[in-house]
Protein backbone atom coordinates (compact mmCIF):
# COMPACT_ATOMS: atom_id res chain seq x y z
CA UNK A 1 0.00 0.00 0.00
CA UNK A 2 1.64 3.31 -0.96
CA UNK A 3 1.33 5.96 1.61
CA UNK A 4 -0.50 8.47 -1.51
CA UNK A 5 -2.79 5.19 -1.22
CA UNK A 6 -3.47 6.04 2.71
CA UNK A 7 -4.05 9.59 2.38
CA UNK A 8 -6.53 9.23 -0.66
CA UNK A 9 -8.35 6.40 1.64
CA UNK A 10 -8.41 8.66 4.23
CA UNK A 11 -9.43 12.13 2.50
CA UNK A 12 -11.85 10.01 0.44
CA UNK A 13 -14.06 8.19 2.94
CA UNK A 14 -12.28 5.20 2.45
CA UNK A 15 -10.86 4.82 5.92
CA UNK A 16 -11.56 6.13 9.19
CA UNK A 17 -9.02 8.01 11.42
CA UNK A 18 -8.40 4.83 13.62
CA UNK A 19 -7.44 2.44 9.95
CA UNK A 20 -5.40 4.90 9.02
CA UNK A 21 -3.35 5.66 11.71
CA UNK A 22 -3.36 1.83 11.94
CA UNK A 23 -1.96 1.71 8.32
CA UNK A 24 0.32 4.95 9.01
CA UNK A 25 2.01 3.09 12.25
CA UNK A 26 2.27 -0.60 9.85
CA UNK A 27 3.61 1.56 6.96
CA UNK A 28 6.43 3.39 9.31
CA UNK A 29 7.57 0.36 11.12
CA UNK A 30 8.21 -1.32 7.75
CA UNK A 31 10.09 1.77 6.57
CA UNK A 32 12.25 1.24 9.87
CA UNK A 33 12.75 -2.15 9.84
CA UNK A 34 13.96 -1.91 6.34
CA UNK A 35 16.57 0.45 7.57
CA UNK A 36 17.55 -1.26 10.57
CA UNK A 37 18.33 -4.21 8.61
CA UNK A 38 20.25 -2.39 5.72
CA UNK A 39 22.53 -1.46 8.17
CA UNK A 40 22.72 -4.42 9.87
CA UNK A 41 23.48 -6.35 6.71
CA UNK A 42 20.50 -7.71 5.87
CA UNK A 43 18.04 -10.29 7.07
CA UNK A 44 20.50 -13.48 7.42
CA UNK A 45 23.08 -10.95 9.46
CA UNK A 46 22.92 -11.12 13.56
CA UNK A 47 21.08 -7.97 13.78
CA UNK A 48 21.19 -7.39 17.71
CA UNK A 49 18.71 -7.12 20.49
CA UNK A 50 20.08 -3.80 21.03
CA UNK A 51 19.98 -2.65 16.88
CA UNK A 52 16.20 -3.86 17.64
CA UNK A 53 15.74 -1.47 20.84
CA UNK A 54 17.21 1.31 19.22
CA UNK A 55 15.14 1.13 16.40
CA UNK A 56 12.15 1.03 18.39
CA UNK A 57 12.97 3.91 20.04
CA UNK A 58 13.16 6.14 17.47
CA UNK A 59 9.98 4.19 15.83
CA UNK A 60 8.21 5.28 19.16
CA UNK A 61 8.72 8.88 18.88
CA UNK A 62 7.81 8.70 15.53
CA UNK A 63 4.15 7.12 16.81
CA UNK A 64 4.15 9.61 19.46
CA UNK A 65 4.27 12.67 16.40
CA UNK A 66 2.20 10.32 14.36
CA UNK A 67 -0.88 10.15 17.21
CA UNK A 68 -0.39 14.21 17.43
CA UNK A 69 -0.92 14.61 13.82
CA UNK A 70 -4.31 12.29 14.00
CA UNK A 71 -5.45 14.17 16.97
CA UNK A 72 -4.76 17.67 15.00
CA UNK A 73 -6.89 16.07 12.29
CA UNK A 74 -9.54 14.89 14.56
CA UNK A 75 -9.59 18.28 16.19
CA UNK A 76 -9.73 20.47 12.55
CA UNK A 77 -10.98 17.78 9.52
CA UNK A 78 -11.32 20.30 7.22
CA UNK A 79 -7.96 21.54 7.28
CA UNK A 80 -6.85 18.10 6.69
CA UNK A 81 -8.85 16.47 3.90
CA UNK A 82 -8.79 18.40 1.48
CA UNK A 83 -5.73 19.60 -0.75
CA UNK A 84 -2.06 18.54 -0.33
CA UNK A 85 -1.71 19.73 3.62
CA UNK A 86 -1.96 16.09 4.73
CA UNK A 87 0.05 13.91 2.17
CA UNK A 88 2.55 16.23 2.62
CA UNK A 89 2.81 16.04 6.13
CA UNK A 90 2.49 12.17 6.25
CA UNK A 91 5.75 12.66 3.62
CA UNK A 92 7.61 13.65 6.82
CA UNK A 93 7.29 10.67 8.59
CA UNK A 94 8.24 8.52 5.71
CA UNK A 95 11.37 10.93 5.19
CA UNK A 96 12.38 10.21 9.14
CA UNK A 97 13.47 6.40 8.01
CA UNK A 98 15.93 7.78 5.98
CA UNK A 99 17.80 10.18 8.92
CA UNK A 100 16.99 7.08 11.34
CA UNK A 101 19.38 4.65 8.49
CA UNK A 102 21.67 7.26 9.01
CA UNK A 103 21.55 7.74 12.68
CA UNK A 104 21.91 3.39 12.82
CA UNK A 105 24.95 3.52 10.72
CA UNK A 106 26.70 6.06 12.94
CA UNK A 107 25.96 4.17 15.74
CA UNK A 108 27.23 0.90 14.01
CA UNK A 109 30.53 2.35 12.71
CA UNK A 110 31.27 4.07 16.44
CA UNK A 111 30.85 0.31 17.96
CA UNK A 112 32.90 -1.40 15.10
CA UNK A 113 35.78 1.25 15.36
CA UNK A 114 35.70 3.19 13.29
CA UNK A 115 36.79 7.00 13.79
CA UNK A 116 36.07 9.67 11.32
CA UNK A 117 33.00 10.83 9.49
CA UNK A 118 32.59 12.87 6.63
CA UNK A 119 29.02 14.80 5.20
CA UNK A 120 28.43 13.92 1.69
CA UNK A 121 25.91 16.00 -0.06
CA UNK A 122 22.81 14.33 -1.63
CA UNK A 123 21.56 14.76 -4.91
CA UNK A 124 19.27 17.41 -3.38
CA UNK A 125 19.03 21.46 -2.62
CA UNK A 126 21.29 22.27 0.06
CA UNK A 127 20.51 23.34 3.01
CA UNK A 128 23.54 26.06 4.84
CA UNK A 129 23.51 23.39 7.67
CA UNK A 130 24.54 20.45 5.31
CA UNK A 131 26.93 22.57 3.41
CA UNK A 132 28.73 24.07 6.71
CA UNK A 133 29.44 20.35 7.84
CA UNK A 134 30.36 19.03 4.37
CA UNK A 135 32.91 21.90 4.74
CA UNK A 136 34.55 20.60 7.62
CA UNK A 137 35.94 17.33 6.11
CA UNK A 138 37.11 14.30 8.09
CA UNK A 139 35.95 14.87 11.92
CA UNK A 140 35.80 12.66 14.71
CA UNK A 141 32.97 10.71 14.40
CA UNK A 142 29.94 12.03 16.49
CA UNK A 143 31.19 15.57 16.65
CA UNK A 144 28.91 16.96 12.81
CA UNK A 145 25.89 17.54 13.72
CA UNK A 146 23.72 14.43 12.68
CA UNK A 147 21.58 14.27 9.63
CA UNK A 148 17.89 14.97 10.13
CA UNK A 149 18.84 17.62 13.01
CA UNK A 150 20.21 20.29 10.13
CA UNK A 151 17.88 23.13 8.57
CA UNK A 152 16.46 20.38 6.29
CA UNK A 153 15.45 18.05 9.14
CA UNK A 154 13.94 14.58 7.93
CA UNK A 155 14.46 16.44 4.16
CA UNK A 156 18.04 15.74 3.97
CA UNK A 157 19.31 13.36 1.84
CA UNK A 158 22.82 13.63 2.48
CA UNK A 159 24.88 10.75 3.58
CA UNK A 160 28.11 10.22 6.00
CA UNK A 161 31.29 8.30 5.33
CA UNK A 162 33.37 6.97 7.63
CA UNK A 163 36.97 5.66 7.82
CA UNK A 164 39.06 4.15 10.32
CA UNK A 165 42.70 4.51 11.07
CA UNK A 166 45.03 0.98 9.73
CA UNK A 167 47.64 1.60 12.01
CA UNK A 168 50.48 1.67 8.72
CA UNK A 169 49.42 5.50 8.45
CA UNK A 170 46.37 4.49 5.99
CA UNK A 171 42.70 4.22 6.74
CA UNK A 172 40.04 1.46 5.94
CA UNK A 173 36.83 2.90 4.56
CA UNK A 174 33.28 2.02 5.27
CA UNK B 1 -24.67 1.67 -10.14
CA UNK B 2 -23.96 1.74 -6.02
CA UNK B 3 -21.59 4.47 -4.54
CA UNK B 4 -19.01 3.40 -1.74
CA UNK B 5 -20.84 5.26 1.33
CA UNK B 6 -18.37 7.83 3.09
CA UNK B 7 -16.92 6.40 6.59
CA UNK B 8 -17.22 8.22 9.30
CA UNK B 9 -13.61 9.84 10.76
CA UNK B 10 -14.54 8.16 13.68
CA UNK B 11 -11.54 8.97 16.72
CA UNK B 12 -7.83 8.16 16.59
CA UNK B 13 -6.74 5.38 18.36
CA UNK B 14 -4.59 5.02 22.05
CA UNK B 15 -1.12 5.46 21.75
CA UNK B 16 0.67 2.27 21.77
CA UNK B 17 1.55 1.18 25.15
CA UNK B 18 4.86 -0.34 26.52
CA UNK B 19 7.57 0.04 23.81
CA UNK B 20 5.48 -1.06 21.01
CA UNK B 21 7.83 -2.50 19.24
CA UNK B 22 8.00 -6.28 18.04
CA UNK B 23 11.36 -7.86 16.96
CA UNK B 24 10.55 -9.71 13.38
CA UNK B 25 10.18 -13.36 13.30
CA UNK B 26 11.40 -15.04 9.78
CA UNK B 27 8.40 -14.54 8.33
CA UNK B 28 8.22 -11.12 8.44
CA UNK B 29 11.99 -10.82 7.59
CA UNK B 30 11.23 -12.65 4.11
CA UNK B 31 8.39 -9.83 3.64
CA UNK B 32 10.81 -7.18 4.25
CA UNK B 33 13.11 -8.49 1.94
CA UNK B 34 10.15 -9.07 -0.53
CA UNK B 35 9.00 -5.63 0.33
CA UNK B 36 12.71 -4.34 -0.70
CA UNK B 37 12.88 -6.12 -3.89
CA UNK B 38 9.75 -4.76 -4.96
CA UNK B 39 10.62 -1.04 -4.29
CA UNK B 40 13.91 -1.08 -4.97
CA UNK B 41 16.63 0.06 -8.20
CA UNK B 42 16.51 -3.12 -9.70
CA UNK B 43 20.48 -3.67 -9.38
CA UNK B 44 19.82 -4.21 -5.58
CA UNK B 45 17.46 -6.44 -5.53
CA UNK B 46 18.41 -8.95 -3.00
CA UNK B 47 19.95 -6.65 -1.47
CA UNK B 48 19.00 -7.74 2.09
CA UNK B 49 19.30 -11.31 1.60
CA UNK B 50 22.97 -10.86 1.52
CA UNK B 51 24.59 -14.19 2.68
CA UNK B 52 27.76 -13.34 5.40
CA UNK B 53 30.81 -12.77 3.25
CA UNK B 54 32.02 -16.32 5.36
CA UNK B 55 29.56 -18.15 3.39
CA UNK B 56 30.65 -20.01 0.35
CA UNK B 57 27.79 -21.99 -0.40
CA UNK B 58 25.22 -19.49 -0.90
CA UNK B 59 24.17 -17.87 -4.14
CA UNK B 60 23.06 -15.05 -3.46
CA UNK B 61 23.92 -11.89 -5.37
CA UNK B 62 25.16 -9.88 -2.63
CA UNK B 63 27.53 -10.81 0.60
CA UNK B 64 27.99 -8.38 3.31
CA UNK B 65 31.63 -7.65 5.29
CA UNK B 66 30.85 -7.48 9.39
CA UNK B 67 34.21 -6.50 9.88
CA UNK B 68 34.41 -3.58 6.94
CA UNK B 69 30.65 -3.10 7.19
CA UNK B 70 30.28 -2.96 3.73
CA UNK B 71 27.82 -4.85 0.83
CA UNK B 72 30.15 -7.05 -1.96
CA UNK B 73 28.81 -7.67 -5.15
CA UNK B 74 29.07 -11.35 -5.37
CA UNK B 75 29.74 -11.67 -9.05
CA UNK B 76 32.54 -9.00 -9.11
CA UNK B 77 33.61 -8.39 -5.76
CA UNK B 78 32.46 -4.71 -6.35
CA UNK B 79 32.57 -3.11 -2.81
CA UNK B 80 29.36 -0.99 -2.38
CA UNK B 81 29.68 2.13 -1.07
CA UNK B 82 27.64 3.14 1.61
CA UNK B 83 26.63 6.75 -0.37
CA UNK B 84 25.06 3.99 -3.01
CA UNK B 85 22.98 2.72 -0.22
CA UNK B 86 21.64 5.50 0.77
CA UNK B 87 20.44 6.55 -2.71
CA UNK B 88 18.78 3.20 -2.87
CA UNK B 89 16.97 3.75 0.41
CA UNK B 90 15.87 7.08 -1.12
CA UNK B 91 14.45 5.44 -3.73
CA UNK B 92 12.86 3.07 -2.22
CA UNK B 93 11.29 4.83 -0.55
CA UNK B 94 10.05 7.26 -3.18
CA UNK B 95 8.37 4.35 -4.91
CA UNK B 96 6.90 3.27 -1.51
CA UNK B 97 5.43 6.81 -1.69
CA UNK B 98 4.36 6.82 -4.83
CA UNK B 99 4.70 3.48 -6.22
CA UNK B 100 6.67 4.96 -9.33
Amino acid sequence: MTLIYIANQLQGGGFTLSEWQSEMREYLRSEYESAVILSAGGVRSDVTQSDWGYMGSLLKKQYQYLDSFASDIANNPAAWLNGNALFNRMQLYSDSAYTALENMLARKMAQNGFTEEKNMLGTADHCNGCLAQTAKGWSPIGSLVPIGQRDCIVKCKCAMKYRKPTGNGGYAYA
Amino acid sequence: MATQRRKPLGTPLRPIGGDGVRIPDKQRLAELSALWDANCPPQYRGLMDAAPVSDKVSQSRFVYDNTRLCYIVRKTGRKIPQVEINRAFAVFQRKRKLGR
